[in-house]
């Protein structure tokens, strides 16, 4: 936080209410999502392009992110797994892998937009 | 309001400094309600005119019992009774949304992040920062004395003193600029070293208020606002700091005053606008004595820091001491309410129109007294009733 100066992002609140992937999303899925947003403002980097990293400024993948939230719980694993891909459908976040492989880093799919448009 | 048309309105801020120390302890229906929440309140503000955390769908902003049935309705799988409960730990146990006694639901600082708009204490925290910073530039200054320097010259100076940034070496400038302790004019600035600004940033003993008596922490950070957002134009403005006192309303009148003095003016020929806004003239003589007007005291070529003195000279009040130190607490006080620059002038206007009066045959027993009341007008303060004394 401290790296850089804002404390805050924009979002579009307009196309969080009209978007229809959204208003259908689970529960849990929106929670995760808000996660998802704070993780992504409050890192040190990818706050520009709205790809998860960590506060060490490492990348996080997939399976690091799992065991983050669920603390290594195998039933949450696969709750939050699910979540996850629920977002992926809902087009909210973007995966560099198919099937949320391991390895793979998660990217907010507007979050780049959002930051950008504010300044257009 | 554009009812969203504008742009920026589509978009709010999500203070994420905020939210990640919460967020992750939150359950995911708690967290799903917050972004719920966040968007409902940004759209508030796009559609209704809400910007200060409330929400609503229709118009009237919601209360909990209605907020709860928005969130069931707009959310697969969340009942009315978990939306409640929902409501009720982000207000109880996370501190995130506040609900007033009418019931009203808001989002905790939300408008201060939309606005960027800093907290009470942060303004006063960064105006006294700033005053710190004012002061150790104008003991620097103080040994520059005359000096002219061009912008770029003097921000470098100001830079190097008190190891701050460009911007604050701009608002550090706005400062001296208008305590008159730095001069612009023609795009230079001399420097003066009047000690103004310290008589109104450190507590004195004569005035009558103490810092921050009697004026509320809306004023001071509004003040603070308002030193912070006079931007570098208003110190790069080579018009408006020509004239010395031609920053206001009048500015019009009063830069054609002093090149054409009226006719019933007590001033003398204008001279040059550097020395008269100092108070010195050209030979360097403490107090300028013209030849016209009442004891033959041209009180706009008097220093700023002999003021008081000047209009004890003027209206020789039976004690002269004490009179001297109440116009003096007067002063700073004006300065503080009103701004160095803008003091420094109603101070001269007010005994010069006070001197008009007694030449022009008005029955002022008390002239003293009564500047001292316009004087107290002119800070906000009521008029005091008369009484027996010096004042």
């Amino acid at each position: 936080m401290s790296e850089y100066r804002k404390s805050w992002h924009v979002m579009n609140h307009d196309r969080f209410l009209r978007d229809p992937f959204l208003q259908a999303l689970p529960l849990g899925a929106l929670g995760l999502l808000c996660h998802l947003q704070c993780l992504v403002g409050a890192a040190t980097r990818g706050y520009e392009t709205g790809t998860l990293y960590g506060e060490d400024g490492r990348i996080i993948t997939v399976g690091e992110l799992l065991s983050l939230l669920s603390m290594d719980n195998d039933s949450c694993r696969s709750e939050i797994k699910q979540h996850l891909d629920f977002l992926i459908r809902a087009r909210q976040i973007s995966c560099s892998e198919p099937l949320l492989a391991s390895n793979s880093r998660l990217t907010l799919r507007f979050w780049k937009q959002d930051q950008e448009a504010q300044y257009e | 309001m554009s009812k969203g048309q504008f742009k920026g309105h589509y978009y709010s801020r999500l203070d994420h400094a905020q939210y990640m120390s919460i967020v992750p302890t939150l359950p995911c229906s708690e967290s799903a309600v917050l972004l719920k929440l966040l968007v409902l309140t940004g759209c508030s503000r796009q559609q209704f005119d809400l910007c200060d955390g409330r929400m609503s769908i229709s118009g009237p902003p919601l209360k909990t019992e209605d907020l709860a049935q928005w969130l069931a309705q707009s959310t697969p799988d969340l009942s009315r009774k978990r939306a409640l409960d929902a409501l009720m730990a982000l207000e109880k146990s996370y501190g995130i949304i506040s609900t007033s006694r009418a019931g009203v639901v808001k989002l905790k600082n939300w408008a201060e992040i939309q606005t960027d708009a800093p907290s009470a204490s942060a303004a006063r925290k960064q105006k006294s920062r700033l005053n710190i910073q004012v002061r150790e530039v104008r003991r620097s200054l103080n040994k520059m004395l005359d000096a002219t320097m061009e912008i770029d010259e003097i921000l470098s100076h100001i830079q190097s003193v008190s190891k701050v940034r460009r911007n604050t070496a701009s608002n550090i400038l706005k400062v001296l600029v208008d305590g008159g302790d730095v001069i612009s004019k023609s795009g230079q600035f001399f420097v003066c070293g009047s000690s103004t600004l310290d008589k109104y940033t450190a507590p004195s003993a004569l005035s009558p208020l103490s810092e921050g008596e009697g004026e509320s922490e809306c004023d001071r950070s509004h003040s603070c606002e308002c030193d912070m957002s006079q931007s570098l134009d208003h110190i790069r403005s080579e018009e408006r700091y020509s004239v010395s006192h031609d920053y206001d309303a009048r500015a019009g009148t009063r830069a054609y005053e002093v090149n054409n003095p009226p006719r019933d003016s007590l001033r003398s020929s204008p001279g040059p606008r550097i020395d008269e806004f100092r108070g010195e003239s050209a030979e360097g003589a403490e107090l300028r004595w013209d030849s016209g007007g009442s004891r033959g005291i041209d009180i706009w070529r008097v220093p700023t820091d002999q003021l008081p003195t000047a209009a004890c000279k003027i209206f020789q009040p039976i004690d002269f001491s004490k009179t001297r130190d109440i116009l003096s607490s007067r002063f700073q006080l004006l300065c503080r309410k009103r701004g160095a620059q803008k003091a420094n002038e109603i101070f001269r206007q007010t005994v010069q129109s006070v001197q008009s009066e007694i030449m022009s045959g008005g029955n002022l027993r008390q002239p003293e007294r009564e500047v001292c009341a316009r004087l107290n007008e002119a800070a906000g303060l009521p008029r005091r009733k008369k009484k027996a004394g010096p004042l």
